[in-house]
């Protein structure tokens, strides 16, 4: 049986914004840099592949006592199932249904 | 090259885990902060003692107090939570603080009027102190446990 991982998701610091995106509505973008402890230009790139594979979607809204503008990220319904799927994918190599060769950028494992 | 059958699905799942432990971090409260919120939705219950024009004032306050309160949690969080589940514990705890404000809040108005006597508004706003704080909690421990499993509250 052949696995592919998700690249999109499989890279740490995506997985660590899709993580944190997966049991809330949303998070704001300073909440997601300081838990990921990168700089903003880091965090607003792995960002930005998120949102071009379709997977999160941004709203800014003004801040309620500042009014100063903030960004809030929050899953798509594809970036929730996408993830989902990839968790589905991890505990499943782990119960042994199959294995890792090599990897590579194609990702592609094989079952023994 | 080769990697150990389990070693990369398990990083992976432990890193899943410790960001959502992260999160579910930024979204508790200590026990004091809830403790605090059952004394201020006590207050109007317990300025009923002296008139329902001091409890009315109380309850706009109140209702001010816990709007501003909750735009700077969610500001300091820089989370936003789900909808709370209908079936939920989270839910059942709520519903048992607003049960318990609204029949506090109730016999204290109704004993006003019968007794005169301030004790009945005290007793409520203590008892429904109380059972805000311990809800509270509850909802709080509640949350933190869905968010660091991923599953909604």
């Amino acid at each position: 049986m052949k696995h592919s991982f998700d690249e999109v998701i499989h890279a740490p610091n995506r997985l660590a914004i899709c993580a944190m995106l997966s049991s809330v509505e949303a998070i704001e973008f300073g909440a997601i840099r300081d838990e990921l402890g990168v700089s903003d230009s880091v965090a607003s790139k792995h960002l930005k592949v998120l949102t071009d594979a379709g997977y999160i979607s941004f709203e800014s809204k003004p801040d309620e006592l500042s009014k100063r503008p903030r960004s809030w990220i929050s899953f798509t319904a594809a970036g929730a199932s996408a993830f989902n799927d990839y968790v589905a994918l991890m505990q499943r190599l782990i119960a042994g249904s199959g294995s890792i060769g090599d990897l590579n950028s194609e990702t592609a494992i094989q079952a023994t | 090259m080769e990697t150990s059958k389990n070693e990369l699905p398990v990083e992976q799942l432990e890193l899943i885990t410790q960001y959502q432990s992260q999160v579910a971090t930024r979204i508790h409260s200590y026990a004091f902060g809830y403790i605090l919120l059952g004394l201020l939705w006590a207050a109007p219950i317990a300025a009923l003692a002296a008139g329902f024009g001091w409890g009315g004032f109380a309850l706009l306050a109140t209702a001010m107090a816990t709007g501003l309160w909750s735009v700077r949690v969610t500001r300091k969080t820089g989370v936003r939570l789900t909808s709370i589940d209908r079936g939920s514990k989270t839910a059942t705890y709520g519903a048992w603080i607003l049960f318990i404000w609204v029949l506090s809040a109730s016999a204290a108005a109704l004993s006003i009027p019968l007794t005169g006597t301030p004790l009945i508004p005290l007793v409520a706003a203590g008892v429904s102190a109380v059972v805000t704080a311990l809800m509270g909690i509850r909802i709080d421990r509640e949350l933190v446990r869905a968010t660091q499993s991923g599953e909604d509250a």
